[in-house]
């Protein structure tokens, strides 16, 4: 191997890591894990993602052709995590298979890297992305749509994004740098803390917007009871949080609807 | 009219990629998804207060394990495309009846969405056997490209439902028109209570520490704001 040839990163145990996964190469299989979900299948799930993923580096690391099919076929094995953090592990699958094509490590730990790493990082992604900060941020976009309107949406879009955009770039480093070792260091992200603090964010926001829009609304029905609207509207708020574990949301949706069209009968 | 189909299939198509097949930046919500389809139809407004509801309606509504959630996104485009077209034929006082009455008639194609991608989910199996077929002949490249194969189908039907909408607010323009007074008017008071009810949902699914303090003190500070601003 040449003096000049591009190195991956060097914090291996052995210390070395020489390989010929250039900076474009890596760009080039960043900008390919956007698109892990394209070709998702019931079978395999995330694996044919994962294959178009890693395919420029694995071009530059086995340029011998039955060599570079075994390990796409290693690679074809079902496949699953949550997308963003699916990009961390492409990276460590980059770093392993660069130490792999040196003879550094059996191949065959790296599938075993794979199957250990999907499932925790998922659960990751999804307490994170899914089920904090998409809430969060959809419930104070929504909360602003009364005053700002249209621009809310670049609210939706910048919050959500601008998280989104570095962390997904930070987890594919993460695991380019590190390898098997990634779930170590995300563990100092201290991403369960902020799971929480985000999570309180999106509640205050969506239930100050209930009760806005049930006050607000009301007042608004041109009727000479409008106080007594905008108090119904706020109770109904109330009864829903309560019976939302009890009743399907559609048949709230529908019912809602039902009962003003009697209102509008009867006053 | 034809162009705007044209266009809000297309739009309807993209946004189904981007929910799922690439990217996933929030595009594809129903909010900016209403936007979006407002402004093809010139009525930003209408895009907006339709994508606010059905954002709060599905707030709680993740896909894990590879699961499929109801399709937020083609509810969201087919109820706005329908009442765009409504209120360009008939806006006005019905503004708000006609957003209620085409959040109903939508909201069953959240469902009919979920249920088509798992169907596509199923065929796309046959991108995986090509792609394990390829790998043993070692056509590489071959193998890569059908992980963008599998995208074309869920473009086409949701793009085609998508542009629906618009068939929707034409054919049921007619039957709105002709509803009895009243209960127009009751569905011009049914969109208020369905984006509170939404809304109160969206706080029930939270699952936060300490909800009900926070969802309290929202409360005081939203009915607060609210009563200043409408009796104050």
């Amino acid at each position: 191997m040449s003096q000049g040839e591009p190195t991956l990163f060097r914090s291996t145990p052995s210390g070395i890591g020489r390989t010929r996964v250039s900076g474009f190469t890596r760009w080039r299989v960043f900008w390919r894990t956007l698109f892990i979900q394209a070709g998702f299948t019931s079978e395999g799930m995330q694996s044919l993602g994962v294959v178009f993923a890693l395919m420029p580096a694995l071009e530059k690391l086995y340029p011998d052709m039955a060599e570079r099919q075994r390990v796409i076929e290693r690679h074809l094995e079902p496949f699953n995590t949550h997308p963003y953090a699916g990009a961390a592990i492409v990276g460590a699958i980059v770093h392993e298979e660069a130490r792999a094509s040196l003879g550094e490590v059996d191949p065959k730990t790296i599938g075993d890297m794979k199957t250990a790493l999907m499932g925790p990082l998922a659960a990751l992604g999804d307490g994170f992305y899914w089920l904090s900060l998409r809430p969060a941020v959809g419930g104070v976009a929504a909360a602003t749509v009364p005053w700002l309107g249209a621009w809310s949406v670049l609210v939706y879009l910048a919050l959500y994004n601008i998280v989104h955009i570095v962390s997904r770039g930070s987890l594919f480093l993460l695991g380019l740098r590190h390898g098997a070792g990634l779930i170590n260091e995300l563990a100092k992200w201290r991403v369960p803390m902020w799971n929480t603090r985000v999570r309180r964010v999106g509640t205050a926001a969506t239930a100050g917007l209930a009760a806005y829009l049930a006050v607000k609304l009301g007042s608004e029905l041109q009727h000479g009871s409008s106080p007594w609207f905008a108090f119904a509207g706020v109770m109904l708020a109330f009864l829903c949080v309560l019976g939302a574990e009890r009743v399907n949301k559609y048949v709230m949706f529908y019912v809602v609807a039902a009962l003003c069209c009697v209102a509008s009968a009867l006053f | 009219m034809l162009d705007e189909v044209v266009v809000i299939g297309v739009l309807s198509g993209l946004l189904a990629l981007e929910r799922r097949a690439f990217l996933q930046a929030m595009i594809s919500r129903p909010l900016p998804a209403g936007a979006c389809v407002g402004l093809i139809l010139g009525d930003v407004e209408t895009g907006v207060a339709i994508g606010m509801c059905f954002e709060l309606l599905f707030l709680g509504s993740v896909s894990l394990g590879g699961s499929h959630p109801d399709h937020e996104t083609i509810a969201t485009v087919v109820a706005a495309a329908a009442a765009g077209t409504m209120t360009s034929l008939a806006g006005g006082d019905l503004t708000r009846a006609i957003w209620a009455w085409c959040m109903l008639v939508s909201v069953p194609t959240a469902r009919i969405g979920a249920w088509i991608e798992a169907g596509l989910d199923i065929r796309a199996r046959k991108y995986l056997g090509r792609a394990q077929a390829a790998a043993s002949a070692q056509e590489n490249r071959r193998v890569a490209r059908q992980n963008l194969r599998a995208m074309w189908p869920h473009f086409v039907l949701f793009g085609i439902l998508g542009a629906c909408g618009v068939g929707i607010g034409l054919l049921s323009s007619a039957a709105f028109l002709n509803m009895p007074a009243v209960l127009i008017r009751g569905l011009g008071w049914a969109f208020p209570a369905m984006v509170v009810v939404s809304a109160s949902l969206a706080v029930a699914v939270s699952k936060t520490p300490g909800r009900g303090w926070l969802a309290l003190g929202g409360t005081i500070a939203g009915a607060s704001l609210g009563w200043l601003g409408a009796f104050a």
